[in-house]
Order: C-alpha cells, then sequence, then structure tokens
C-alpha cells in the first residue's frame, strides 16, 4: 500500500477530486479539482504547487565525491561548480541509459542527487576505491516544486535567499521561519520555478508559509495531471515513458542510449573513465539508431477526418502516454517509429507529440505521419517534426540580477 | 625516457616466467617484473631458520605438465624428473602406509591393511587412467568460449562432448555419475579402511573451500590424479631455475625488486604500461598479469577503468584462502608412526576427522586438528639442512583467512602448538627436535606472495571456477582491457605447480602483438 508524503495532510484536505496515483510507493494527487485545467495554468500564468517527495534522492559526501559521481555520470561532475545544478543521466557498462535526474553541488564535498528509480544499489556498485559515503535520503527529505511566472515573488515572501539573483539551475541554501530548504531553480514544467528540498519535519510549516504568501499571487496546489502537460510542452522526457531504465528493460531493443533520448547534450566524452564510456564513444563515432523528436500535429487533417464522420474533432483532456504508430510521409506502410507521450497544449493551441523515431526521419521540418482512431477507424495525419522544446519562455531561464558570486 | 617493450609480463612465478619465455621465442621483447627479491613466487625456495631451507611453498611438482617442459626445453636447462616418490598416508593406529606411483606397488601395500581395498585401489586407478584423454582435452588445450555462441564456439564444445563419448559408455557413463559426488561417497564405494580413503581423498580439498563431504570434490581429485606426472627433482625451486635459465636464454629481461603500482591505460583505454611502485614508468601495449584476478583488477587498476561487469565478477570470484604453512627445522631426521626415508606424508585418518578439521573454516576458526599435508626435503635433498637435521615443510588445512580473532603472532603461535600437537600423534616427541620454525598464516601468504585472501591458487577450485575460471568475462586469458591478458593460476586450468595457465595464457596476447604487425 502507498505511503502519505509529509505534505499528505495539507494535500488531503485539498484534494476534492479524490484523484490519486501512487508514485514511487506514495500517494500523489493527479489533480485537486475534477479537471486539470485550473493547475495548468497556474503552472503558466500564476504558481502551482506540486509535492514532489516521493523523488528518490540521495546524499554523497566525502574527498571523492566529485570523482564517484564523475564515474557514474555521464557529465564530468567534478567541473560542477559549487551551488550549480547538473542534470544528467547514467549508463550501463553499454552506454544504455539507467536513469535520469539532478545533481546538484552544496559544498566542495557535498552532492544531492534525485532520481525517478531507486538508484541506491545501482551507485553503490560503484564504492570500491572511492572515499565517499552514499546515503538514501528518500525517506527523510521533502520535496515541493514552486513552478510559475509568480513563483520567485511568492518565494521572496517565504525566504531569505537572493533569488533575483539565483540563476536557472542554481541552488542555494535559505531560511524559512527559522528552519533550513535548499532552494534550486529547477522543474519539470519549462518554466520559471524552483524546487524546494526540506527535512520531513519541517515539511508542513514550508507548505503553509507558501501557500499564505502565495494567497496574493493565485498560487494553487497542482497535481501530476496538470505537470504531465507541461512536461510535454516543455519536452521533457519520462522514464518509462519516452525510454526504459536499461536494468528493467526485458529486451536490448528497449534500451537507450542518452543520445537516442535526446541527451546527447549531457555526454561528456574526453575525461576520466566513466560508466559507458566506451559504448558512447563508438555511438557517436558510429552514429544512433534513434532519436527522440517533437512532432506537430496537424490540426486540420484531424479536424477534416472526425468531420467526415459528423463528429466535432475529440480529443484527450489529459496528456497521453501510449506508443502510437508513425509512419513516413512518402509510404504509410513504413514505420518510422512511434510517439511515446502527447497533448493537446492550451497555451500553444497545438497538438504536439514526443516521439521515438530512427534517426534518418529526425531532422526539423520532415514531414511524417501520425496514426490516429476516428470511429474505430485507422488513418493517418501528418505530423512535422519539430525541436521537442515546444514551449520555452524566456522567464524559464531570466535572471533579474546577475549575481556577483 | 622510459623504456619499450613488446609485452610486460607482471609477476615472476612460475606461470609468469613460461608465459614471458614463449613471447620472447617469437622475438618479441620481454620484461618480466617481480616484487620480491627472488623469483619463483610460491614455487621459490626459502630459508626459513639460519641454515635451513624449504624448496617453494608448494611441494608438489607432480602436476607440471609435460607439454610445458617440452616446449620449453627446460632438460636443455638442467631440469630433471623423477618418478613420484611414494607417499606415506597416516593413520592415528600408527599405520604408515607407502602409496607408491606403481599401482601394482601402491595395492600390494594396500592389500596388507585390506585385500577388498587393494582390489578397490586397482579400480580406481583403472578409472583414473581411463578418464586421462577426457581430462587432457579439458586442462591442456584452451578453454571453450562460453561468451558467445557461434559455429567455433560450438565446435570447440562438440570436441570436448567427443572426448568425453571416446571415453567409451561405461567410462563415459560413471564419470558423469562421480564427478558432482562428493569424495566421501565416491570413495567409500571403493575402499573400506578409513585413512587410505582420507589419504587418497585429502588432494580433493587441497584450495576448495570443501570438506569431504561436500559435493563436486571428486571432480577435483579426478583433476588433480589425472594431472599427477613425474616429479621435478629438486623440487619447485628447480623448475623456477631451469625456468630462469630458459628464460635468459630467448632474451627475456627480468627485474626483480620490481613491484608495480598500477597498469597504466591511455585515453583510447588500451594498456599503455606499468607505473612501478618507485614512481618509474614502463611502456608496453601488452600487459600479461600473472597476478590473482582480484590484484589484477582491483589493485593494480583504477576503479574507474574496469566495466560494473567485471567489478562484479571479480568481487564475487571466491578465493577463501584456508591454507597456512609451518615450516620446521628439525635436529634429526624425522619418523612418522615409524616410518622413515619418505618425502610425503599425509594425515587425515578418516573423512569424519577431516570434516571436523574443515568445519570451523565456515566458522572464522582453524581446526583444532587440522590435515596435513608434509613434505620432508631432505629426504632428497640433505643439504637444506645442516648434516644429520631435516626440514619439514607442511601445508595446514584449514587455516581461514577472515580468522575471528585475527592473524597475529599470537594466534599463529596458537595454530602453531596445534599442528605440533596433531605431529605428536604421528611422531611421538616431535616437539624436541624443533630447533626453528615459521608459521605463515594466509595472512602473511598474501602479504609476501600478494595472494588474495592468501589462497595457494590464486581462487577456489569449485566447478564454477574451472574451466571457465576465473570467470566467463576473462575465462580466455584475454580481459575487457584492451591489451591486458591474464597468465596466473588464476586462469584455466587452475592452481598448483603446472605451468598451464602460462603455457595457454601466452597464446592470445601472442596473437594480439603479432596482428598488429610488430
Amino acid at each position: 500500500m502507498p505511503l502519505p508524503t509529509p505534505f499528505f495532510p495539507r494535500t488531503s484536505a485539498l484534494c476534492h477530486s479524490m484523484k490519486w496515483k501512487e508514485w514511487a510507493g506514495y500517494y500523489a494527487v493527479c489533480s485537486y479539482e475534477t479537471l486539470h485545467d485550473t493547475e495548468y495554468y497556474a503552472f503558466r500564468n500564476s504558481a502551482g504547487l506540486l509535492d514532489v517527495s516521493p523523488l528518490y534522492k540521495y546524499r554523497v559526501t566525502g574527498p571523492d565525491a566529485a570523482a564517484f559521481l564523475s564515474r557514474i555520470m555521464v557529465r564530468n561532475i567534478e567541473k560542477l561548480a559549487i551551488g550549480r545544478v547538473s542534470y544528467c543521466c547514467w549508463c550501463d557498462d553499454h552506454g544504455k541509459v539507467v536513469d535520469d535526474g539532478t545533481v546538484m553541488r552544496r559544498g566542495e564535498q557535498e552532492f544531492f542527487v534525485t532520481s525517478a528509480d531507486p538508484c541506491y544499489s545501482w551507485f553503490s556498485r560503484f564504492l570500491r576505491g572511492y572515499k565517499v559515503e552514499l546515503s538514501d535520503i528518500s525517506d527523510q527529505v521533502a520535496g515541493l516544486a514552486l513552478q510559475g511566472p509568480t513563483s520567485r515573488d511568492i518565494l521572496k515572501q517565504v525566504c531569505d535567499a537572493d533569488l533575483d539573483g539565483l540563476k536557472y539551475f542554481a541552488t542555494c541554501k535559505a531560511r524559512v521561519n527559522g528552519f533550513e530548504v535548499y532552494i534550486s531553480r529547477t522543474g519539470y514544467t519549462g518554466d520559471l520555478g524552483y524546487e524546494l528540498w526540506v527535512d520531513h519535519e519541517h515539511a508542513l510549516k514550508l507548505w503553509d508559509a507558501i501557500m499564505a504568501a502565495g494567497k496574493n499571487y493565485d498560487i494553487r496546489p497542482a497535481g501530476l495531471d496538470a505537470l504531465d502537460v507541461t512536461r510535454v510542452e516543455a519536452g521533457l522526457i519520462l522514464k518509462d515513458v519516452d525510454y526504459f531504465n536499461a536494468l528493467h528493460a526485458l529486451i536490448d531493443d528497449r534500451k537507450s542510449s542518452p543520445y537516442e533520448i535526446s541527451l546527447g547534450w549531457t555526454v561528456d566524452l574526453d575525461r576520466a573513465p566513466f560508466n559507458g564510456q566506451a559504448a558512447l564513444q563508438a555511438e557517436k563515432e558510429e552514429g544512433s539508431k534513434w532519436a527522440i523528436v517533437g512532432l506537430d500535429i496537424d490540426w486540420p487533417q484531424l479536424e477534416e477526418l472526425y468531420y467526415k464522420r459528423g463528429l466535432p474533432p475529440v480529443l484527450s483532456n489529459h496528456a497521453w502516454r501510449s506508443s502510437i504508430p508513425i509512419y513516413t510521409a512518402k509510404d504509410k506502410r513504413i514505420q518510422a517509429g512511434y510517439a511515446t507521450s502527447g497533448t493537446w497544449s492550451p497555451i500553444l493551441k497545438k497538438n504536439i507529440a514526443l516521439a521515438t523515431v530512427q534517426k534518418k526521419y529526425d531532422k526539423i521540418g520532415t514531414e511524417l505521419q501520425f496514426e490516429v482512431t476516428v470511429e474505430h477507424v485507422r488513418h493517418t495525419v501528418s505530423a512535422i517534426v519539430s525541436k521537442t522544446q515546444f514551449y520555452n519562455p524566456e522567464r524559464k531561464t531570466f535572471t533579474p540580477k546577475s549575481s556577483k558570486s | 625516457m622510459s623504456k619499450t617493450y613488446d609485452i610486460i609480463v607482471i609477476g615472476g612465478g612460475h606461470n609468469g616466467l613460461t608465459a614471458a619465455i614463449l613471447l620472447a621465442r617469437k622475438n618479441k621483447k620481454v620484461l618480466v617484473l617481480e616484487k620480491r627479491p627472488v623469483l619463483g613466487g610460491i614455487a621459490a625456495g626459502e630459508e626459513f631458520h639460519p641454515g635451513y631451507f624449504t624448496i617453494g611453498l608448494l611441494h608438489d611438482t607432480g602436476t607440471v605438465r609435460q607439454q610445458v617442459i617440452k616446449e620449453l626445453n627446460l632438460a636443455k636447462f638442467g631440469l630433471k624428473t623423477k618418478a613420484r616418490p611414494a607417499i606415506g598416508l597416516l593413520s592415528k593406529r600408527g599405520d604408515c602406509l607407502p602409496l607408491s606411483a606403481d599401482v601394482d606397488a601402491a595395492a600390494s601395500a594396500i592389500s596388507k591393511f585390506s585385500s577388498k581395498d587393494a582390489a578397490g585401489y586397482k579400480e580406481y586407478a583403472a578409472f583414473v587412467s581411463a578418464i586421462k584423454p577426457f581430462m587432457a582435452n579439458l586442462l591442456n588445450e584452451l578453454p571453450p568460449d562460453l561468451s558467445a555462441l557461434g559455429t567455433k564456439q560450438l565446435w570447440a564444445l562438440v570436441k570436448k562432448g567427443l572426448a568425453l563419448r571416446w571415453l567409451g559408455k561405461k567410462t563415459m557413463m560413471e564419470f558423469l555419475k562421480v564427478a558432482p559426488m562428493s569424495i566421501a561417497d565416491f570413495l567409500n564405494e571403493k575402499f573400506e579402511t578409513d585413512f587410505i580413503k582420507a589419504g587418497i581423498g585429502a588432494p580433493a580439498l587441497y584450495g576448495s573451500f570443501n570438506g569431504p563431504w561436500s559435493s563436486y570434490t571428486t571432480i577435483n581429485l579426478l583433476m588433480g590424479e589425472s594431472m599427477a606426472h613425474e616429479q621435478i627433482a629438486g623440487g619447485p625451486q628447480a623448475l623456477v631455475a631451469a625456468l630462469e635459465q630458459a628464460a635468459e636464454n630467448e632474451g627475456v629481461e627480468i627485474r626483480t625488486n620490481a613491484p608495480v603500482e598500477k597498469i597504466l591505460l591511455d585515453t583510447g583505454r588500451k594498456v599503455s604500461g606499468v607505473k612501478l611502485k618507485t614512481g618509474e614508468e614502463l611502456k608496453a601495449s601488452i600487459v600479461a598479469s600473472s597476478c590473482t584476478p582480484h590484484v589484477t583488477f582491483y589493485d593494480l587498476l583504477q576503479p574507474n577503468q574496469i566495466s560494473y561487469a567485471l567489478e562484479h565478477a571479480v568481487k564475487h570470484y571466491r578465493s577463501r584462502g584456508t591454507t597456512a604453512k609451518v615450516n620446521l627445522a628439525l635436529n634429526k631426521e624425522v619418523l612418522f608412526n615409524n616410518v622413515g626415508g619418505l618425502e610425503f606424508y599425509r594425515t587425515g585418518n578418516s573423512f569424519d576427522e577431516m570434516e571436523r578439521a574443515f568445519d570451523p573454516a565456515k566458522y572464522k576458526q582453524f581446526s583444532s586438528e587440522p590435515l596435513l599435508d608434509i613434505h620432508v626435503p631432505t629426504v632428497a635433498n640433505p643439504n637444506l639442512a645442516p648434516a644429520g637435521h631435516s626440514v619439514l615443510s607442511i601445508l595446514v588445512h584449514f587455516a581461514p583467512y577472515n580468522l575471528k580473532e585475527e592473524w597475529n603472532e599470537e594466534s599463529k603461535k596458537k595454530l602453531y602448538s596445534i599442528v605440533m600437537k596433531t605431529l605428536e600423534n604421528y611422531s611421538p616427541g616431535i616437539g624436541s627436535s624443533v630447533v626453528g620454525s615459521e608459521v605463515l598464516s594466509p595472512a602473511d601468504l598474501e602479504l609476501r606472495y600478494s595472494l588474495t585472501q592468501g589462497h595457494i591458487y590464486h581462487g577456489e577450485h569449485a566447478v564454477d571456477q574451472l574451466i571457465t575460471r576465473p570467470f566467463p568475462l576473462c575465462a580466455q586469458y584475454a580481459t575487457p582491457i584492451s591489451g591486458l591478458y591474464l597468465c596466473g593460476s588464476g586462469s584455466h586450468p587452475g592452481g598448483s605447480i603446472t605451468g598451464m595457465p602460462g603455457y595457454l595464457g601466452h597464446k592470445p596476447s601472442l596473437k594480439i602483438v603479432e596482428s598488429s604487425g610488430k
């Protein structure tokens, strides 16, 4: 049975829809109201507060902490400056992705790592020879994501951190009413936003402080349904949806390299050996088989298909995450790949998807065919390959004042 | 400027030297690096007390493979073989049965105790001799590659299958039946006298974490018996002396007192040489390591230089040392159960007592009455001790590496007194003739010979750690690290003094140097 997170006394009181799901062994709200629209618009227009406590969290400390993480991660963590956050993934021996997450450098010898899957077992396999201490602090630290255009203003009321100077993918320690939180300017919405990490004992105090301060900024508690729409708009991939953990894949074909899931930019090959280095080097030279792309699905064609059957176009309210075949424009018998998740983007007014396609079809502007089923009959509509990052507001990365560090 | 070689061999033991000679013979520039001041490793003779010498940590040279001696032309370098001398099997009742290498002589000696056992021994010896062609196929050739099952690999397996089938239906079925058995079950079928059974079976337990009732010990026994051949006159150190001369003759450069700190890899993750503890760097694109797998992969490489698969394989490769060594300097010639003049003796007495000797090892304690594998080198070479004096070189089973009370002078003293008490059973009053002694715990063996956990065979002889030894990832002597090869007892066909890991192990590295066009 799932467990309540430290925020459960608040989230359960607010969750009028009774829509819950299990996330990493915890109860997580899908949407507080029957429909997630208002929560989505909070993320995009004001601020949404999301309980992300179920994320797995690890602390790595010690003189070799940076070297240890560099051996595991595809990025060179030794180069990560104190107070900076790195989004990265980690691979098995064959260069296939095990999981992705963030690594935050809190000190010369102190790191905080988040992941989607439990990774203690994987990380601990590489402890030999490194002077580090690895601890799983998943059930000691609670997490809140405060995301949206007004999130900075809300947070300023709550804590003493220099938020105007805190850059995108930076992290700092702050005080809130006598207790400590770690703030990182990160998130899964592709908008201005922060994630806050706090010890369990102070979790409710933090929630209350933020909700109180957010009152004048139209803050809303938000659930995973709203998050799912924003993350597709932002082109952020999701494990077990857009790719699979290589350690859990039943067949080799389900495994992906970072290059194949749009994380090639995180791979730093030219350095001390790390997991999967040789395989990744070879793949970089020989080329990858697959690529994750964005798809902009043609609306008039879809409307036409429904119109022919005397129906208005029907789209799900929710972001979807099922495998949909993608065909080449020339020949609908040739499968170019498959879409793994998608949504109607309310802010872009577009029907968008994330898809895994064969490398030769990954050029932006390439026309492909997206399968749709209208009244039990399968059709295809045109879909244009685009950047995965459909929505990317300036405020996401804008820093009001550049910090003098 | 650092020196450049074609191949650097780490470890100047008998396997390292064997590989070096064979590689140098193909006009390769070969360097052997030995950490100790003397060559030979576990085959090196030692002065353990002023004026008293052993001829090696291990003392049985009957396992040295004939093709190694022949191919290295060791006779030319002074190597002489001799018939395997009789082994005195000792009973606590006061018996000493000289088990001769000659089957008829052995059977006739056994018949003095039991005519049934004499017949059983002939049957046993006939079986051992019948399976020799298959065992030779298994032990004398490159191990099958199980990493992929292509036509080539399948054919190698088919050939092994055929070698088994060609033993004849009866022998094959018998072999398949007995191989997984415990030596106790197997030998109980053939013999009735306890100390004879125990004495014949004892070698199956050397270097394995097993008692006589453990399954699969029979295969160890049969492997040992199949290898048994003539001994080398002068013992292990004579083999090392011949190897050293052969190496010199082939132009192998040998450096002693040259402990290696790290194997160096270039940016392409290929071997580029080694770094000595002195800081000196030596270049070579091929490194053949005769060290244990643990030393090779864990100590000589950085943790991030090996894959997780390899990390895992090394971690779970079992090498729980259970053997200690006691060397005794005696002021007279020694008798066991009133018999003198034999080079080898074995205690054991019965399977129950052997099992009880093994049991404490599981609980991190040493036996209160250990199984002793005794060698008296002064019988063949009186010069190893002052005139009229003698030396006992005793391998003590079982004394675990991970001793609960830890290995120190005190626990070694305890072990020593237990060994002496055990010896008193067979040689009353022996304690009074001791003029000097040395006790080497598994921890000492690790320190002196770089034997991981003090394991005399570089890893246990267990079914899963034979043939695809040390583990499937490195079973062909090649390792996942480009340019790094294994050629020590941690590889096929395993430990004890055989020369085979070095002999077979030189082949894959040679292929690489030759194909690289040097």
